[in-house]
């Protein structure tokens, strides 16, 4: 049976620990695709279909295929990593690498799951790792690629998440009109949790829909959660402590009327 | 023993009493039941209100279903503050208008007039 673009995330979300090591991907096509993963986090991934990096880092950031083959031919040299020798030398700052990697790596994976995934085989990593230039949870991956399917910046939508979250309360961004994931946050999210508050924020929001720049908010043992809406966006954070649920409700209710969020079409 | 259950006259009585209070209403059924409208006292007039059996609707969802379990919750939105809280026996829904007072004295009054319900 083929895999559509969640049911590869869900595929991919159970590497056998500890989690390190390569997805090969078999689409209908044959084998033809690779997902990297680093301690259970995404770290590259590529299809023979999809574009090279070297095609996106020349029409995102104008280095040349000739400035390129002159890095990897350093790499093979000194055995240094591509990524690093691309900063160091001063074609790309570090946020630069972080965001093309991380869009490559998404461009693929769309690529595979339309593809039509057949079969993701796990090779452990026979040694300590991969050392990845930079990496993204599994969630964040699937919400990024269905982000770039829709068109919209996902780097945009996971900043404005952050605007309420600030790194200390795991969360998600859902278009209420598609009942879409665009964006999970830094703090860890696992595919079972994104499904479930996916499914219970649309749930709520069929019930009570609350109001743009309204928000609502539980509290319990340990924690609590907030939903938040703007336009057709909704937002959820869950906080694991008492004093991060105070701070989390804190700049929800003094951020949400001003909330900038690119809204679908 | 039967549940006590709130007689609308102290519903309408204890809105009264609770500033900006626009209305409260209690739900019964046990957890894991759907909840049942009881008494109400009031209705808010805020064009994004529901209604109460709409909020009924949704309150297991809220109290129960989340990311965390909570035994309160608020709904905030722009001219309103609604305060759902369990109770043993079915859950207690107040909502107060909003002041340039703010959601903390909102939120002080809702939970006074909720905390004199079933508590």
């Amino acid at each position: 049976m083929k895999l559509g673009l969640f049911a590869m995330f869900a595929r991919l979300a159970e590497p056998p620990p500890p989690q390190t090591g390569a997805w090969q991907i078999r689409t209908e096509h044959g084998r033809d695709g690779v997902v990297l993963m680093e301690a259970g986090r995404v770290c590259w991934a590529n299809h023979d279909r999809s574009d090279h990096l070297s095609d996106e880092l020349e029409r995102t950031y104008g280095i040349s295929h000739t400035a390129i083959n002159d890095v990897v031919r350093t790499c093979h040299e000194t055995h240094r990593p591509f990524g690093a020798l691309l900063v160091e030398q001063g074609h790309l700052t570090q946020p630069q690498l972080t965001s093309v990697l991380g869009e490559h790596t998404c461009r693929s994976l769309v690529s595979l799951a339309g593809a039509g995934v057949r079969d993701c085989a796990w090779v452990p990593h026979q040694g300590a790792g991969y050392a990845p230039e930079a990496t993204m949870s599994l969630t964040q991956a699937a919400c990024r690629c269905v982000a770039l399917v829709r068109g919209l910046g996902a780097e945009g939508l996971e900043a404005s998440l952050e605007t309420m979250l600030s790194g200390e309360a795991a969360g998600m961004l859902i278009h209420v009109s598609s009942r879409l994931p665009l964006a999970a946050s830094v703090a860890p999210v696992t595919w079972p949790q994104l499904r479930g508050w996916l499914t219970w924020s649309l749930r709520v929001e069929g019930l009570c829909r609350p109001p743009s720049r309204g928000y609502l908010t539980g509290r319990g043992h340990g924690g609590g959660w907030v939903m938040w809406r703007a336009g057709s966006m909704l937002g959820v954070a869950v906080s694991t402590t008492d004093d991060a649920q105070r701070r989390l409700l804190l700049r929800v209710a003094s951020t949400v009327a001003d909330w900038n969020v690119e809204q679908p079409a | 023993m039967t549940p006590a259950v709130p007689d609308p006259l102290d519903l309408d009585r204890l809105r009264s009493e609770i500033p900006q209070c626009a209305g409260i209403a209690w739900f019964a059924g046990a957890p894991g039941e759907p909840l049942g409208l009881v008494a109400a006292s009031g209705e808010p007039p805020a064009t994004e209100w529901p209604s109460w059996d709409a909020v009924g609707h949704a309150a297991p969802a809220l109290l129960r279903d989340g990311p965390v379990v909570s035994p309160e919750v608020l709904l905030l939105w722009p001219s309103l503050m609604v305060l759902l809280a369990e109770r043993a026996t079915g859950v207690v829904v107040v909502a107060v208008a909003l002041t340039k007072a703010g959601t903390g004295v909102a939120l002080v009054h809702a939970r006074m007039a909720a905390s004199q319900v079933a508590a």
